[in-house]
């Protein structure tokens, strides 16, 4: 959907249950790559690279549904 | 950790769907300029700003744009696909030479417009809805 061919606030009446739980979009396996940079798709690790540049030179990202998420190196990740 | 997708559009520009860190403690929305390219942004709509302040206080180089930006997020359901969910709310993120994705928060729901046109439950905030609204705090 074109997010500016809807007004500000616009919210799908279609979108479902207000009170539906949600799930994490982060699978558990990402975190087996702490410090990388990896592509998810359908809460699934398609892909693991070294660096930002390197995940988005992988043709895995121009599939649909496909998002990079940099993995933190460690378990803090502010103070 | 808290994460959260999110679909984001620059004006005129095709989507695109990132999964980002969600901080509460954060003032705005932190992306990457590789991001900009991915929405489509030139180096000429960028515009360098003031610096950002980040996590360990050090200063770095950042870039804005007076494109306008909108996102939505996303929920991923048992299936493992991302449905839109909540409003459509505007963003002004700035951009790192480097950064993951980081969905700022700093409780100004009021930069979300709704638009008196749009379709809006207004009594029930979801999860995602008051996610959106942070989100778009620095709108």
């Amino acid at each position: 959907m074109d997010l500016f061919a809807v007004p500000l606030g616009y919210v799908d009446p279609d979108q479902g249950p207000e009170d539906e739980l949600s799930i994490s979009p982060i699978p558990s396996e990402a975190f087996d790559h702490r410090g990388k940079w990896v592509a998810l798709r359908r809460r699934s690790v398609v892909a693991i690279h070294d660096s930002e540049a390197q995940l988005y030179a992988d043709p895995v990202m121009r599939q649909p549904q496909v998002t990079p998420f940099h993995v933190p190196a460690s378990r803090i990740i502010a103070r | 950790m808290p994460a959260l997708d999110v679909r984001i559009q620059a004006q005129g520009r095709s989507p695109i769907d990132l999964t980002g860190t969600l901080d509460s403690g954060a003032t705005g929305t932190a992306l990457s300029k590789r991001t900009a390219q991915q929405l489509g942004l030139t180096p000429a709509d960028l515009h360098k700003a003031e610096g950002a302040i980040i996590a360990d206080d050090s200063e770095v180089a950042c870039w804005t744009t007076i494109v306008p930006i909108r996102a939505q997020v996303l929920r991923p359901i048992e299936s493992g696909d991302l449905l839109p969910w909540g409003p459509v709310f505007a963003v002004n993120p700035v951009f790192l030479e480097h950064a993951s994705p980081l969905w700022g928060l700093c409780g100004k729901p009021h930069n979300i417009q709704y638009a008196a046109g749009g379709i809006m439950r207004r009594g029930a905030r979801s999860v995602g809805q008051r996610a959106a609204e942070g989100i778009a705090s620095s709108a």
